[in-house]
């Protein structure tokens, strides 16, 4: 990589973090909550959770096989957010949520993520170590472990969260024949094909890192996914130019 | 109370002819002021009916009991008409919250409230539930709160059952509903306990078996109602004198047993000495202002039970008379001598002295006030559910609709299982059909790609202009679940490679890809003896770390990955030995099933590669997510999936594995295609939403 | 209320190794290459602790409770402990042991891909069921075009010309579609590495 490239590339990453600190500080101090456009499968989502509680039933949260020292992390981290978010919100239920991960260090952090969330809510009765568990090293054994947890009869809503391969469709084919509410959500391409074909309401593309500021985690959270759409249409607007002019023959 | 007329005590049989008009007199007078408090009676208006056409005109009725039923027969109709208009009245009175309580006792309601019109009746009506006081005090008990609440009917009937004001009365709900089915005149006395203190003081002796008489009607069983509803009707015990005997005397004299049990709460009453004065024994003694306490404790009432406000019922302000000195009857006396003195009730005492009330001045009657710690007792509730019968029946019937739910939630759940598995056993048996029979039968022939992809091709032409001195790296990042496919792609490229001589050191960022590849190519291998003697084939193990690891790769080659994978110097041999940086080899090839991972050998090494070609092996589902950096010139060429295996194949000429399963591909595929559309298209013509809990989601 | 020290340490090391990215030349990589190094370790060492949870915490436990489906739990424990002594007294590169790989889990793996190649052909059978609406539709057309443009059955076309640039042109289809969510994927994957930089995003106690 060039010297020029990596100079913008660190540019774009010092105005990145800039524009999220500021929209961060300006949101916590007019303490207004931004509007996003509706996404049909979080609103279903936040009414699932709620039967889930009302019906005291559990939820699953499977965070994927990424591992942390892997640029796919950041799917990863996302589903770590969405896990808090879903404790907090299914404090009231009698069931604390579950979450399989395939990467062992994603499966230490969910565990701890459980036991914060217990704490802060005083359910610490209820936590249990297990809830956060390593289903599997690699892709498939991953799957095989989370099938198991799936196949409690407790477990009525899926949140499958993260990245996985074309091998995530085991998981959501089983959850919707079990008559389960599925939560899907990958970055990887293939993952996403197999689960818009085998799930109703998908997360495609960057709808994945919007999941945590719609489940109204922090202005972080809404700060972030702001600048995110900024960005994306910034980058729309030089693909279009960059496109125009090389029609026009100027590159 | 016995009649006027009647010459004998009914229960004793004493002799009546001289005390027993100042006693109903005496009983008239707070009767009368019990009036006071209450509405004025719609029924005291109404002409008196003749009596009722199903009695007798034969049968020899007593005049007492004539008058009896002529006045119930006149107070039925009074009351009827009455109790449909006050009903309403107190419906609106009642809360929300007790009027879901138990629709049933709403519909009870007038029939439990009938006794209340019977105290706005005429005096004798008021001597039914006198007798039911006497009864009461001469009920022997074992305990106190026994003794002051077994007055119920209920209870009367069936002695074993519990307390209905122990456990109940003093619970909120209880209150309630005394407040509901009492009398008018008792409601008055429940809303306002302090407004009209001579009067309570007047009532107390007399309010409390008669509220607690109308708890069993409330919360007995049916058949409890009933008898208690017989016991309080006029209309049931008016036809026959049988009829009284057995509904009304039997249900609430019955367990007093008058001959006997009469002598026990009679003992209670003291002796008067006759050569003392009379006065000083039976007038009462000034009435202390500190007496006069509200039969309630306020802070003990429900918000509800609690005083209104006296500019909305200024009839409570009325003046209540001052109460006339009693004195007891002279054949009660005499009875008295007869007894033993023992108190029948543990919570009076011999010198017990009413100073109030209908009995006031009256040693060993019962006194009032006591009955106010009946209930300024703490308010304990139970922390059981009660529940009326109805309230049971309407729990039924919602969990049997929850358990109906559940149970068609979970017969959606194994619905599908039971017919799915035909279809998924359909759909293998096509598939394996599809993938084995051309295996089979040779003659099935293929469509042979008659063009080769400009990425199959640039890999081709990348592996052939390669330097035979210069080794290659491989990386094999790849797992056993799509190893079948990628070994079909990577072979072509292999055989290439070993053909040309050229030397291979291979890694793996996950554990299982370098064994994989080691198995894959120590079979091929074999076809190039030239190949197999030399030591040009070295297995560099495991990369730890991810992208990370890969990082450290692309900054010094020789420190990450120092040994092999059986453990000596992997960079100090031939051909290796000129391997000091990544770039030095002659070209890199990423062997993987996922794009990611393609992409993060292109992103962290790449870069340190510089003019080394890069090349890639990726599965068919990966491969539109290469087709950029293949665009954008970051990768030399990649092969993808068994078309582009075929294609290498007829460029080396040598065709293998992947050419001889191009058939068996094909089909396979356009069984898929077949199988897409025809679901598709059943689809679009059976459409139906989902059902069950994600149906309620989504709604 | 949190200990503001372990994102202040978080945020200080990813300023070095963010710094270390960008100015490859500078003093930074040597303080960058350690800590990438302890990152690796300690990955490591949380896959052992997570192995050993996974079987001592959870399939121990149900062997221990005798609870559902203990007899495969016993299975897991003993097929772990057997792998994991014969790797010590083999080594991992011993022809013998590593047909553990090439014999159990690779055919094991192999044949769950199979069955999922059954099973999402069989979904897609339901596929316009779920996906009722014009995406669907869409998605359900496509799908039928590229499987038969990779299934190869189509190669006669490429000798008439016409036909050979349309297929061409249908192939690019996907590909800037896939570029597109690439796109936003990664500014996705930016913005939640910048949130957990400076520390507004924790996922971890402290």
């Amino acid at each position: 990589m060039s010297a020029d490239e990596l100079l913008i590339g660190l540019v774009f990453v010092l105005i990145t973090s800039t524009l999220v600190l500021l929209l961060t500080i300006r949101q916590k101090r007019s303490s207004t909550v931004p509007v996003f456009r509706r996404i049909a499968a979080l609103s279903k989502f936040k009414r699932a959770v709620s039967l889930s509680v009302e019906e005291g039933t559990r939820i699953h949260v499977s965070l994927g096989n990424a591992s942390l020292t892997q640029p796919a992390s950041a799917s990863a981290f996302v589903s770590l957010t969405a896990l808090r978010r879903i404790g907090q919100l299914s404090s009231t239920g009698d069931n604390p949520p579950i979450a399989t991960s395939g990467d062992s260090v994603l499966a230490i952090l969910s565990q701890d993520i459980l036991h914060q969330v217990a704490r802060e809510n005083h359910t610490l009765d209820l936590y249990d170590p297990t809830h956060g568990s390593l289903a599997g090293v690699t892709p498939l054994s991953y799957i095989a472990g989370a099938l198991e947890q799936m196949h409690d009869p407790e477990v009525k809503t899926n949140v499958l969260i993260g990245n996985y391969g074309s091998e995530v469709g085991f998981l959501s084919s089983y959850s919707e024949e079990k008559g389960a509410y599925t939560l899907a959500a990958s970055d990887s391409l293939p993952a996403q094909a197999v689960l818009y074909a085998t799930t109703e309401n998908p997360l495609i593309g960057e709808e994945l890192f919007a999941l945590p500021a719609y489940l109204h985690s922090t202005p972080a959270h809404s700060a972030s996914l702001q600048v995110q759409d900024l960005l994306r249409g910034l980058v729309v607007l030089v693909i279009l130019v960059g496109s125009i002019l090389k029609i026009l023959g100027a590159i | 109370m016995n009649d006027a007329n009647a010459k004998r005590c009914w229960y004793c049989q004493a002799d009546l002819t001289r005390q027993d008009a100042p006693a109903e007199n005496d009983s008239q007078d707070w009767l009368n002021n019990l009036r006071d408090n209450s509405p004025a009676p719609q029924g005291d208006d109404q002409p008196e009916e003749p009596a009722n056409s199903s009695e007798s005109p034969n049968e020899e009725v007593p005049a007492w009991l004539a008058r009896i039923r002529t006045r119930e027969q006149s107070e039925r109709a009074a009351s009827e008409d009455a109790l449909s208009a006050s009903s309403e009245e107190l419906s609106s009175e009642i809360p929300d919250w007790l009027n879901e309580f138990n629709p049933d006792q709403e519909k009870e309601k007038p029939d439990a409230i009938l006794p209340a019109s019977a105290s706005a009746q005429p005096e004798n009506e008021d001597d039914d539930w006198l007798k039911k006081l006497e009864s009461w005090q001469s009920e022997p008990t074992s305990s106190p709160e026994k003794t002051s609440t077994d007055v119920t009917v209920g209870s009367r009937e069936k002695p074993a059952e519990k307390n209905p004001i122990e456990d109940e009365a003093v619970t909120p709900p209880d209150s309630a509903l005394i407040k509901d089915s009492a009398p008018e005149w008792l409601q008055a006395f429940v809303q306002e306990p302090k407004s009209t203190p001579a009067a309570q003081q007047g009532n107390l002796s007399v309010q409390q078996p008669s509220t607690s008489a109308f708890l069993p009607a409330e919360r007995t069983p049916k058949n409890e109602e009933d008898s208690l509803l017989r016991d309080s009707e006029p209309g049931q015990i008016s036809p026959t004198a049988e009829s009284i005997e057995s509904s009304e005397l039997d249900t609430a004299l019955a367990p007093s047993q008058p001959g006997e049990e009469n002598e026990t709460w009679l003992s209670s009453y003291k002796k008067i000495h006759p050569d003392k004065d009379i006065k000083e024994q039976v007038i009462p003694a000034p009435v202390d202002q500190d007496q006069t306490k509200a039969p309630f404790n306020e802070n003990s009432l429900m918000d509800w039970m609690k005083p209104i406000d006296p500019v909305t019922n200024p009839s409570q302000k009325e003046p209540v008379p001052q109460l006339e000195p009693a004195a007891l009857p002279a054949w009660l006396q005499a009875l008295s001598l007869k007894h033993n003195g023992k108190a029948s009730a543990p919570s009076h005492s011999s010198s017990d002295f009413s100073d109030f009330g209908p009995l006031a001045g009256i040693e060993g009657t019962l006194p009032g006030e006591e009955l106010n710690q009946f209930y300024k007792r703490p308010q304990t509730f139970s922390g059981l559910l009660k529940t009326t019968e109805s309230q049971q029946v309407r729990s039924k019937l919602l969990k049997n609709i929850a358990d109906q739910t559940h149970w068609e939630d979970e017969n959606l759940e194994e619905k599908p299982h039971s017919h799915i598995w035909i279809f998924r056993l359909i759909v293998t048996v096509l598939m394996l059909a599809a993938v084995f029979i051309p295996l089979l039968f040779t003659q099935i022939s293929s469509i042979a790609p008659s063009l080769y992809p400009d990425e199959v091709v640039q890999t081709f032409n990348t592996v052939n202009a390669l330097s035979g001195g210069k080794p290659v790296l491989i990386a094999a990042d790849f797992d056993g679940s799509l190893f079948g496919e990628l070994n079909w792609s990577y072979q072509p490229l292999l055989a290439h490679l070993m053909e040309r001589n050229i030397p291979i050191a291979f890694l793996s960022t996950n554990s299982e890809g370098t064994t994989l590849l080691n198995q894959s190519a120590s079979t091929l291998i074999k076809q190039y003896p030239a190949y197999a003697s030399s030591d040009k084939w070295m297995n560099l193990g495991y990369l730890a770390g991810g992208s990370i690891g890969l990082q450290g790769l692309a900054q010094n080659i020789q420190t990450t990955m120092p040994l092999n994978s059986a453990l000596q110097s992997a960079w100090l041999s031939k051909p290796f030995d000129t391997v000091k940086r990544i770039s030095d080899f002659g070209a890199l090839i990423v062997i993987t099933e996922n794009a990611d991972t393609g992409k993060y050998w292109i992103e962290q090494v790449k870069p340190s590669l510089g003019t080394t070609p890069m090349l890639v092996v990726i599965s068919a589902q990966s491969a539109p997510l290469l087709q950029p950096y293949y665009a954008s010139g970051q990768i030399s060429g990649y092969l993808s999936g068994l078309n582009s295996a075929v294609a290498y194949e007829a460029l080396t000429k040598t065709p293998q594995n992947a050419t001889a399963h191009l058939s068996s591909f094909q089909i396979t595929m356009v069984l898929a295609i077949m199988l897409v559309l025809i679901g598709g298209i059943v689809s679009l013509i059976f459409y139906h939403p989902q059902p069950g809990k994600k149906k309620r989601v989504n709604s | 209320m949190r200990s503001p020290l372990i994102p202040i340490i978080s945020f200080i090391v990813g300023a070095i190794i963010l710094a270390g990215y960008f100015f490859p030349g500078s003093g930074l990589a040597a303080i960058r290459t350690p800590m990438l190094d302890w990152a690796v370790t300690l990955s490591g060492v949380a896959g052992l602790i997570a192995i050993i949870n996974l079987v001592f915490g959870v399939h121990w436990r149900r062997l221990r409770d005798s609870s559902k489906d203990y007899l495969f739990s016993g299975l897991v424990i003993f097929a772990f402990l057997a792998t994991f002594a014969l790797g010590i007294f083999l080594g991992p590169t011993n022809p013998d042991y590593q047909k553990v790989v090439t014999a159990i889990q690779m055919p094991i793996e192999a044949s769950l891909m199979a069955v999922l190649a059954i099973t999402l052909a069989f979904s897609s059978l339901r596929l316009l069921q779920r996906q009722h609406n014009w995406m669907g539709l869409f998605f359900f057309i496509s799908v039928i075009v590229y499987l038969l443009l990779n299934s190869g059955i189509l190669s006669f076309m490429a000798n008439i010309p016409s036909l050979q640039e349309v297929v061409s042109s249908i192939s690019l289809v996907p590909i800037a579609g896939a570029r597109g969510i690439l796109i936003g994927v990664a500014l996705g994957s930016l913005l939640t590495g910048i949130r957990i930089w400076l520390g507004s995003d924790r996922p971890y106690n402290g």
